[in-house]
């Protein structure tokens, strides 16, 4: 993959996001679990979203994409633009159009996230006949285009059956001719490999290389298997409670992490060259929503913490070097450990 | 789809077969012995005797179940003890309004249920939820026959919208049809409107947090679609197994209604036959009611194989 501008000007960024914040209805009322979540993807490019479970990856796309539930959900952004679209300003409707042919998505489990009810070829289908109004006999003859395509063997014939007569790689497939059928802008695949073998996994991400190689869209990825990352982000954001801890190209912050938490994923990752090292995972867990700590959220887990790191309010994200910056009050007296 | 379909007609012969032998044996449970009642309280044991001779009640069981069965196959149920008309003459007038009730009671309570049920579940909690939730508990609680009578009060009595009693076939006029089957058949379907309603709201709530809704969003389908297409086909599977069993209890309900509204059904017929001992018609009326419930929970089981493809055979 070509090497993408790390600052997208304004005409090649498909989609930019600036001080995205969301909160959610708890039990214990309001909490915030995407907090000024800021970036842009440019043409073409593949931006990474990487952090541990619950660090607001999904509910970020989500929220881009208008999908979360409304009434228990609130979504404030300074802005959200994808193409010429600003998307604070458009109704539910507005944005339903736009879902589709201009930000489509694929989620991670691929067994429940199609239909059971309907046809596979009818749920790709139904797509077209919505944005480019195609008839039912060109819909249907389009849906088997594309499930040839996404390297479904017979599609004339497996369009007619059912997701449960499908494997897990093959429905992921289905899920990504869904995606394509209206060549959308921006893909956003959230962990669409996590659920799958890893054999079928590697194949699912070379068509997805390819697809973005014929089509040129941004892909938005979110996994948080750093071995994916490498293998197909341009640049990547790592994600910590909510908050983007640190941004870099993808060889940069491997290479030279400037975030404690960066430093200790490149540690916890499995080793093709050294497979009996141990696996070191960074100790403790999380904070919970609705129940952030003092200072920098990392602290409690981070082992360089200073008594700075635990009183003073939350570290700004800071530029350490073009197209790279992190949320660490440190930063400039450590250095950190990459991945060799 | 043809496949299931005739496998699941090829299951229910037995089952018809076997449901013969509790109809012809049905008999012999009712008290009493109809030699004795048709010959009259002063009969002497002769003429009892003679009757028994002319009805065939004389002959082996097996005999008489054989004769009935082949004749019931040719449409020929016999006559009627007292009346002596075929007892398919009788039937054949009855059916058919039975079967109008229950159908339109069906529909009503499928007109009422189904937007009740996304209602509720689409603004859970709200108020307009709550109203719904008391009113399909009332539904279920309050007796049919209660409610019909306050539904004639109300808007046969007092408002004088709507005929009390009373029947007019479909074929001789529509829409006094529909004025004089739409009370009857409302409170026929009340109880299962309230049902379905509750079951349906409940399939609704859990088929909206499936992924797939999510990803008929995601897809950019309008409201209207994800609902009544990606979330009502699937969460109508287990309605449909409710109403499968409701269908029955349509039919036996009907009986009771057909007395309350002055409906001339099968119900009628059946009520006049017990109360008479007339064998072969009360024979032919539940024979005839046990194929009806049994065609339409084909159809139901037809329903559900179209709405969930894993059941069908291939
Ligand atoms: N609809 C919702 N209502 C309440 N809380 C929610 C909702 N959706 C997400 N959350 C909470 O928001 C936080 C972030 O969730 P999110 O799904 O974005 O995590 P993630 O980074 O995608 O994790 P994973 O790797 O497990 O997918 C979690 O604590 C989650 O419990
Ligand atoms: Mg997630």
């Amino acid at each position: 993959m070509t090497a993408a501008p790390t600052t997208p000007t304004a005409t090649d960024t498909t989609l930019e996001v600036e001080n995205l914040k969301v909160d959610v209805l708890t039990e214990k009322g309001w909490a915030t679990v995407v907090d000024g979540v800021s970036f842009g993807v440019a043409r073409g490019e593949t931006l990474g979203i990487v952090g541990e479970s619950g660090s607001g990856k999904s509910v970020t796309c989500l929220a881009i994409a208008g999908l979360m539930p409304p009434g228990q959900t609130r979504v404030t952004a300074d802005t959200l633009r994808l193409l010429e679209h600003d998307l604070t300003a458009l109704s539910p409707k507005e944005m339903a159009d736009i879902r589709g042919p201009k930000i489509a998505m694929i989620f991670q489990e691929p067994m429940s996230s199609l239909n059971p009810a309907f046809t596979v070829g009818d749920q790709i289908a139904e797509v077209l006949r919505r944005h480019e109004g195609l008839s039912r006999k060109e819909s249907r003859k389009r849906a088997i285009e594309l499930l040839d395509r996404v390297g479904v063997p017979s599609p004339a014939r497996r369009a007619l059956q059912y997701p449960f007569e499908f494997s897990g790689g093959m429905r992921q497939r289905v899920m990504i001719a869904i995606a394509l059928a209206c060549n959308p802008d921006v893909i956003v695949a959230d962990e669409p490999t996590t659920a799958l073998d890893v054999t079928v996994q590697a194949q699912i991400l070379e068509l997805l290389r390819e697809i973005q190689e014929e089509h040129g869209m941004s892909v938005i990825f979110i996994t948080h298997d750093l071995g994916v990352v490498a293998d197909v982000c341009d640049r990547v954001l790592v994600m910590y409670a909510g908050q983007i801890v640190e941004g870099a190209d993808l060889a940069e912050l491997f290479a030279d992490p400037q975030h404690p938490y960066m430093e200790g994923l490149l540690a916890a990752m499995p080793r093709m060259d050294n497979p009996s090292d141990a696996l070191v995972s960074i100790p403790g867990h999380p904070p919970r929503v609705g129940d952030m700590p003092d200072g920098c959220r990392f602290h409690p887990r981070c082992g360089y913490a200073t008594d700075a790191c635990r009183t003073d309010s939350s570290p700004l994200l800071e530029r350490v070097a073009p197209g790279h910056t992190t949320r660490c009050l440190r930063h400039p007296e450590l250095t950190l450990r990459g991945s060799p | 789809m043809l496949k299931f379909f005739l496998t699941r007609l090829a299951t229910t012969i037995p089952v018809l077969i076997l449901v013969t032998f509790v109809v012809f044996g049905l008999v012999l449970l009712i008290p009493g012995d109809p030699a004795v009642t048709i010959a009259g309280p002063d009969a002497t044991v002769e003429q009892v005797a003679a009757v028994r001779v002319r009805l065939g009640l004389d002959r082996p069981m097996v005999v008489q179940y054989w004769d009935w069965i082949t004749s019931a196959a040719s449409g020929d149920l016999g006559t009627s003890l007292f009346t002596s008309r075929p007892v398919a003459t009788s039937i054949g007038d009855g059916l058919p309004v039975t079967i109008a009730l229950a159908a339109t009671a069906l529909l009503i309570s499928l007109l009422i249920a189904i937007p009740t049920a996304i209602v509720s579940a689409l603004r859970r909690g709200t108020w307009l939820d709550r109203v719904s939730t008391i009113g399909s508990s009332l539904g279920i609680a309050l007796p049919s026959f209660w409610l019909g009578l306050m539904f004639v009060l109300l808007f046969s009595l007092t408002l004088g919208w709507l005929p009390a009693t009373g029947y007019v076939p479909m074929s001789r006029n529509p829409g006094d049809w529909l004025l004089h089957i739409f009370l009857p058949a409302l409170t026929l379907g009340i109880a299962g409107a309230a049902e379905s309603a509750r079951q349906l709201r409940g399939s609704i709530i859990g088929v909206l947090q499936q992924d797939y809704v999510r990803t008929a969003r995601a897809k950019g389908l309008r409201g209207r679609m994800v609902i009544g297409k990606h979330v009502m086909k699937n969460a109508s599977v287990p309605l449909v197994t409710v109403l499968g069993l409701q269908i029955t209890a349509l039919l036996g309900g009907a009986v009771l209604v057909e007395q309350i509204f002055g409906v001339p059904g099968l119900g009628q017929v059946a009520i006049n036959a017990v109360t008479t001992r007339d064998i072969p018609v009360i024979q032919g009326v539940v024979l005839v009611a046990v194929v009806v419930a049994m065609g339409s929970n084909l159809l139901v089981d037809l329903t559900y194989g179209y709405l969930n493809p894993k059941v069908r055979p291939r």
